[in-house]
């Protein structure tokens, strides 16, 4: 899935958050969005996402997509947004029901996908009753759980501790090895952003950068 | 045994407990003082040992649950009526901000409206005492409902609904999964407010009826006349029944919120 922005403008009152931004991001490759914190990744995403107005044009796969995108999309937020009094599995069912009308089916994707990312014995769990790390990697799992071909990602491993970072980033190299979803990544950790990421594009320069050829832990 | 009582008195339901006792208490108290000095010689308030014997004599008769049942039935039947009607305005005041604004004056009139004013004109233009006594209900209960509700609605995670946006969940869905569920405290605490003042305006409006009915209402318009301190019984009785539908509502909201409770868990 390919995504062009072009002409991308957005006021927050009288803040000009983006003007007449434009920048393309390759299918199937992930691309990290950087920047300091208040000039507009996550607005950005959120656009993208069809989630907020915006002046300009954004295509998906060449086509021009207006307020609501009809692709499916797959996004993690900053926070795991779990919804608090539905255990894991009935959180994931919810962000399925629509996309996945059959029941058995559903239930059989969330089990094989909560196996993956290591909540098997978890899914009659509450959000109150799980860590951090564990919230992230239902969100994760939500993500990937998506019938989807564009991942966006909003800091989703912000304020972790670094080992559970590492096992939710390995976990999500993984899951992207099997699906390779065009994914956008929003992050301030440069470390982080090299090592997952073929570009980064600098938002506030407009400056794209490329972290070098693909990623080691991508197969061939 | 020392051991236990100090467990006892270090729990914290225990100290909620006590301190709804001393309340209680408290109240009697001032009751009983009132009823054997200031009104000692009037039969305006009777004793709380007075009342609890008349309450005694009449608890047998079919006279106390006739009365009881047809003044409950009024209260519930105006409550369930202003929930329903106060919760599907709040969705729709909700979904489109016109029909809020149409909403908006009217509601503000219904809260500023005298509840006398508006019983009298009911049963002007109303004949039967019962539909005018549930249209005064649900007149009094709906603006603090819908306004409740409304609010409720309008402070519900807008980023769980966001999320629900983004995976194309349906309006349905997502009524029944994110908006209800964290409506639900404030739906519950509407309710005991609104079930409340159904039964206070409810009594009120049966009382300036003036109609020959067997309800709580008549019950008290009749006691006064008569003296001999029965007012102040079917007052207590009033009390009693307002108790037990808040009651009735705090153990619906205690086993509809119990994922709350839940603890424990993998960390």
């Amino acid at each position: 899935m390919n995504i062009k922005i072009l002409n991308f403008s957005k006021l927050f009152g009288d803040k000009i958050v983006f003007d007449n931004f434009s920048c393309e991001f390759e299918s199937g490759k992930i691309s990290a969005i950087m920047g300091a914190s208040g000039v507009g990744k996550t607005t950005l995403l959120n656009a993208i996402a069809g989630l907020i107005d915006y002046n300009g044009t954004i295509e998906i796969d060449g086509v021009r997509h207006e307020k609501m995108c009809k692709e499916n999309i797959s996004y993690m937020f900053q926070e795991p947004r779990l919804i608090p009094q539905k255990t894991v599995f009935k959180n994931l069912d919810f962000a399925l029901s629509s996309l996945l009308k059959d029941k058995v089916e559903r239930r059989e994707k969330i089990v094989k996908m909560l196996d993956k990312v290591g909540l098997k014995d978890s899914l009659k769990f509450y959000p109150h009753e799980l860590s951090g790390g564990m919230a992230q990697r239902v969100a994760l799992a939500r993500a990937f759980l998506t019938p989807s071909k564009l991942l966006l990602m909003d800091e989703p491993f912000k304020g972790l501790d670094e080992d559970i970072k590492k096992t939710v980033m390995d976990i999500f190299k993984n899951l992207w090895e099997e699906e390779r979803k065009t994914t956008l990544f929003v992050t301030h950790d440069k470390v982080e952003a090299r090592e997952l990421t073929d570009k980064i594009i600098d938002i506030p320069n407009q400056k794209i950068e490329a972290t070098g050829e693909e990623k080691q832990w991508q197969n061939q | 045994m020392k051991n236990f009582f100090n467990k006892l008195k270090s729990s914290k339901r225990f100290k909620k407990y006590f301190w709804i006792t001393a309340s209680v208490l408290f109240m009697i108290a001032i009751w009983w003082l009132l009823a054997e000095t200031y009104f000692a010689l009037s039969e305006v308030i009777p004793s709380p040992i007075q009342v609890l014997r008349q309450m005694g004599d009449v608890a047998g008769t079919s006279a106390l649950w006739r009365n009881v049942w047809n003044t409950l039935w009024k209260v519930l039947v105006a409550f369930a009526v202003s929930f329903a009607i106060s919760f599907l305005f709040a969705v729709l005041a909700s979904w489109k901000d016109g029909i809020r604004h149409f909403l908006s004056p009217i509601v503000t009139v219904l809260r500023a409206l005298p509840t006398i004013g508006i019983v009298f004109i009911l049963f002007f233009i109303v004949i039967s005492q019962a539909v005018a006594v549930i249209v005064i209900g649900f007149l009094m209960i709906f603006p603090v409902m819908y306004e409740n509700f409304y609010a409720a609605i309008k402070e519900t995670d807008s980023k769980l609904l966001q999320m629900a946006r983004v995976h194309k969940v349906s309006f349905m869905r997502q009524l029944v999964d994110i908006y209800i569920p964290h409506m639900l405290p404030h739906l519950f605490a509407s309710s005991i407010a609104g079930i409340g003042m159904g039964l206070k305006v409810t009594i009120a409006a049966e009382i300036l009826s003036f109609a020959v009915v067997n309800d709580l209402g008549t019950a008290m318009w009749r006691a006064n006349i008569d003296g001999g301190g029965l007012l102040f019984m079917w007052l207590t009785f009033a009390v009693i029944l307002s108790f037990f539908l808040e009651g009735a509502i705090r153990l619906i909201a205690y086993f509809s919120m119990s994922w709350k409770r839940r603890k424990g868990g993998e960390k």
